[in-house]
C-alpha cells in the first residue's frame, strides 16, 4: 500500500488483524483434519504398529508426522480455496467505498479526499472480530459463536485422539501374528495324523480356558510362546483329576525363566507327557 | 480553482435538489427520466429521448436549458432541413464599401441543442451533426469552428411515426450517451398535468446553475473514484455483450466508457462520493439500449433490448 491517506493506515491494521485470523483459522483446519487423520490412523492399528517394530526409532512417530503434513495440506487446500481478500469481510456498505478509496488512493481529488475522510471514519469502528465471517467458517451463523465452536470441535477431536491412543491394552506391543500362524499351522499338520484316545472326547466338564493362554518355554536359548488354538490340538481334551503336586519356578513378572525339560516334564499330567514331549521335539527340528 | 471546485461539490447536493425542484415546477413526475437527463448532462454527453407523442420531451428539455441558464436553442427537424440550416453558412457582407465573407452560425452553436424529431431530418443534415457532436466543433468550407462548452445534443424521435422517417444509423446512435424511454405518466399525475396546465398561471422556473458551475460539477463526476472491480464488471458487461444470444451486434468501447461516466455521474447526483454497483445496474440500460441490435429471430420471439440488458447485468 502506498498514498498518504489516513484511511490506509486502518487499512494496514485490519490488514494485519485479518492475517494474523487466517493464520488462526489455517491452523485450526489443519489440526482438526490432522486430529481426524490420527484418530483413522489409530484405528487401524497403525501407529502401534510403527510402535512396534521401530520403538525408539523416529519412524516410530511416522504416523504422526504423517497426519501432520496431510493436515497442513488440507488446511492450505481450505485457505486456498477461500482466497484472501480483506475487503469482501467489511460491512457491504463500507467494503465498495473502502475498495474505491484503495484503487484510487493515488489521486488527490477533491472528491477523492472526501471519500478518503470518510472511509477513515467508516474503519475507525471496525475491529479484529467484525472481519471474522461466518462464510469463512462454514459454521453457524455468527462468526464470534462459529469461531468458538470450531475450535471447540478441535478440542474435543483432540480428546478423542487421546483416549484413543491411551486405552488398556493398545500400549503393549502386539504380538509376532504371522510368525504365531505359521507356527500354528505347521504344528497342527503335524497332529493331523494322530489317533487320539477313545476316552479323549467323552471327558464331561471341559473348560474354554486352555485356548488362547499363552506360555513361555525355552528351547535351545530361543524363547518359545505355546497357544493352544481352538481346534489346533486335535480333538483331544482335558478331563479333571486328582491334585498333583506341580513344580513351579518362582519368577519376577516379566522374567521368562529356564525350567529343566525333565522337571518340565514330570510337572505334567501323566497322560499328557508324551504327547507334549513329542510337541517339543518336533517344535525342535521346525525351528 | 481548486476552491471553487472544493465550494462547488460542497454545495452539489443543495444545486441538485434544487434544479430538482426547478423542474418539478414545469414536469409533473417522469422522476427517473430527470435523473438519467441531468445524469447525461454531468457526464458531458448526448441523449436521445424516445417517447410516443405528446409526453413533453420538448417541454422536459427546454425547462432544464432554463433551470441552467444556458445558451439554449431549438432545430424541428424535417426532411427538406439542410446541413447549413444546422451549421450555419457564408454570407457576403458589405461594410463600408467593402465586401467580404462572414460566417454566420447556426442552430448547433449553443450549449444545449433540441433536435426535434431527428428522425425526419435526411441522412445527410443528421451526418452533419455527427462531428458536432462528437468534435465538438464544426468545420464549413475551409473552417472550423469550436462550439462553445458545456455542449449537448437532446435528441428527440417518436417511434411510432414511421413514414417519412430516416432511421439514425448506428454510427451515430453511438455517439449518444444515453438513450431515455419516455412513458406515459399516471393517472394521478396526468391529472396534475391537467390542472397545472388548464389554468390562467404557467409554471415558471429560475436559473439555478450558472455555465461555470456546471462545468466544474462536470471536471468533479471525472474525479469520482471507482474501483478496479467495477471498471472489470462494465468491460465485461459490454464484452459480454457481443456474444450474447439473441443479439446481432454488441455494444462498442463507447459504451463502455459512457457505462463508467454515467455511473460517476449518478453517483455525484446521488450524493455519493464513490459509484457503487447499483449505479453501474441502474445506467446500463440506458448506456447500452441503443447500441445492442438483437437478431431477427429475438426480435420476433418478442425479446427486448432491455431483457438483454438485465440478462447481462446478472450475469456479471
Amino acid at each position: 500500500m502506498d498514498g498518504s491517506y489516513e484511511f490506509l493506515e486502518d487499512l494496514r491494521r485490519l490488514s494485519a488483524a485479518y492475517r494474523r485470523l487466517e493464520g488462526g483459522l489455517y491452523l485450526l483446519n489443519s489440526g482438526m483434519i490432522a486430529t481426524l487423520i490420527y484418530i483413522v490412523a489409530l484405528y487401524l492399528g497403525i501407529p502401534t504398529f510403527f510402535g512396534f517394530y521401530w520403538h525408539g526409532s523416529i519412524l516410530a512417530a511416522a504416523p504422526a508426522f504423517v497426519s501432520l503434513i496431510l493436515g497442513l495440506l488440507g488446511g492450505k487446500v481450505i485457505d486456498r480455496r477461500s482466497r484472501y481478500d480483506l475487503f469482501s469481510h467489511l460491512d457491504e456498505a463500507i467494503s465498495e467505498k473502502t475498495k474505491a478509496a484503495y484503487d484510487n488512493r493515488g489521486s488527490d481529488s477533491v472528491v477523492m479526499q472526501s471519500l478518503a475522510e470518510d472511509v477513515k471514519r467508516c474503519l475507525s469502528t471496525v475491529g479484529a472480530a467484525d472481519l471474522m465471517n461466518s462464510r469463512r467458517l462454514y459454521l453457524g451463523t455468527r462468526s464470534v459463536p462459529a469461531f468458538q465452536a470450531k475450535a471447540g470441535a478441535l478440542l474435543l477431536l483432540l480428546a478423542s485422539a487421546a483416549v484413543f491412543a491411551h486405552s488398556p491394552g493398545d500400549g503393549a506391543p502386539p504380538q509376532p501374528f504371522s510368525s504365531l500362524s505359521d507356527l500354528r499351522d505347521r504344528a497342527m499338520a503335524l497332529f493331523a495324523d494322530e489317533e487320539l484316545p477313545e476316552e479323549a472326547g467323552s471327558s464331561p466338564g471341559i473348560s474354554g480356558e486352555i485356548y488362547g493362554k499363552p506360555s513361555l518355554a525355552v528351547l535351545e536359548e530361543v524363547n518359545l510362546e505355546l497357544v493352544l488354538y481352538p481346534g489346533s490340538a486335535a480333538g483331544f481334551r482335558s478331563r479333571e483329576t486328582d491334585p498333583v503336586d506341580r513344580f513351579f519356578t518362582i519368577s519376577e513378572p516379566g522374567e521368562g525363566v529356564a525350567v529343566p525339560t525333565d522337571q518340565y516334564i514330570e510337572s505334567l499330567p501323566p497322560q499328557h507327557r508324551e504327547i507334549i514331549k513329542r510337541y517339543f521335539e518336533n517344535l525342535a527340528t521346525i525351528s | 480553482m481548486r476552491d471553487d471546485l472544493i465550494n462547488i461539490y460542497k454545495d452539489a447536493p443543495a444545486i441538485f435538489e434544487t434544479i430538482r425542484e426547478e423542474i418539478g415546477k414545469v414536469v409533473v413526475g417522469q422522476k427517473p427520466v430527470v435523473e438519467q437527463i441531468l445524469v447525461g448532462i454531468l457526464a458531458g454527453g448526448h441523449i436521445l429521448l424516445e417517447s410516443n407523442p405528446g409526453l413533453g420531451k420538448t417541454l422536459l428539455v427546454k425547462t432544464i436549458a432554463s433551470t441552467t441558464g444556458l445558451h439554449f436553442s431549438r432545430i424541428q427537424c424535417t426532411p427538406d432541413l439542410m446541413p447549413a440550416d444546422i451549421t450555419g453558412t457564408t454570407l457576403i457582407e458589405e461594410v463600408e464599401g467593402s465586401k467580404h465573407f462572414r460566417f454566420e452560425e447556426g442552430p448547433i452553436f449553443a450549449n444545449i441543442v433540441l433536435a426535434d424529431e431527428i428522425n425526419r431530418a435526411s441522412p445527410r443534415t443528421q451526418s452533419a451533426m455527427l462531428e458536432a457532436m462528437q468534435e465538438k466543433q464544426v468545420t464549413v468550407g475551409k473552417n472550423t469552428y469550436r462550439l462553445e462548452e458545456p455542449f449537448f445534443v437532446l435528441a428527440t424521435q417518436n417511434p411510432i411515426e414511421m413514414e417519412g422517417t430516416f432511421p439514425l444509423p448506428e454510427a451515430q446512435l453511438d455517439r449518444f450517451l444515453l438513450k431515455v424511454f419516455i412513458d406515459y405518466p399516471s393517472p394521478e399525475e396526468e391529472y396534475q398535468i391537467m390542472e397545472r396546465y388548464t389554468g390562467h398561471a404557467e409554471p415558471k422556473v429560475e436559473r439555478v446553475i450558472t455555465r461555470r458551475e456546471l462545468l466544474s460539477l462536470q471536471q468533479l463526476v471525472r474525479d469520482v473514484p471507482i474501483s478496479d472491480d467495477l471498471k472489470r464488471a462494465a468491460i465485461k458487461a459490454v464484452v459480454s455483450s457481443r456474444s450474447w444470444e439473441g443479439v446481432e451486434y454488441g455494444a462498442s468501447p463507447r459504451a463502455s466508457i459512457g457505462l463508467i461516466l454515467a455511473s460517476k455521474a449518478r453517483a455525484l447526483l446521488s450524493g455519493r462520493d464513490y459509484v457503487d454497483r447499483a449505479d453501474l445496474e441502474v445506467m446500463a440500460r440506458p448506456i447500452f439500449r441503443h447500441r445492442i441490435i438483437l437478431t431477427f429471430d429475438s426480435e420476433r420471439r418478442g425479446v427486448t433490448t432491455d431483457q438483454v440488458i438485465s440478462e447481462i447485468m446478472k450475469a456479471i
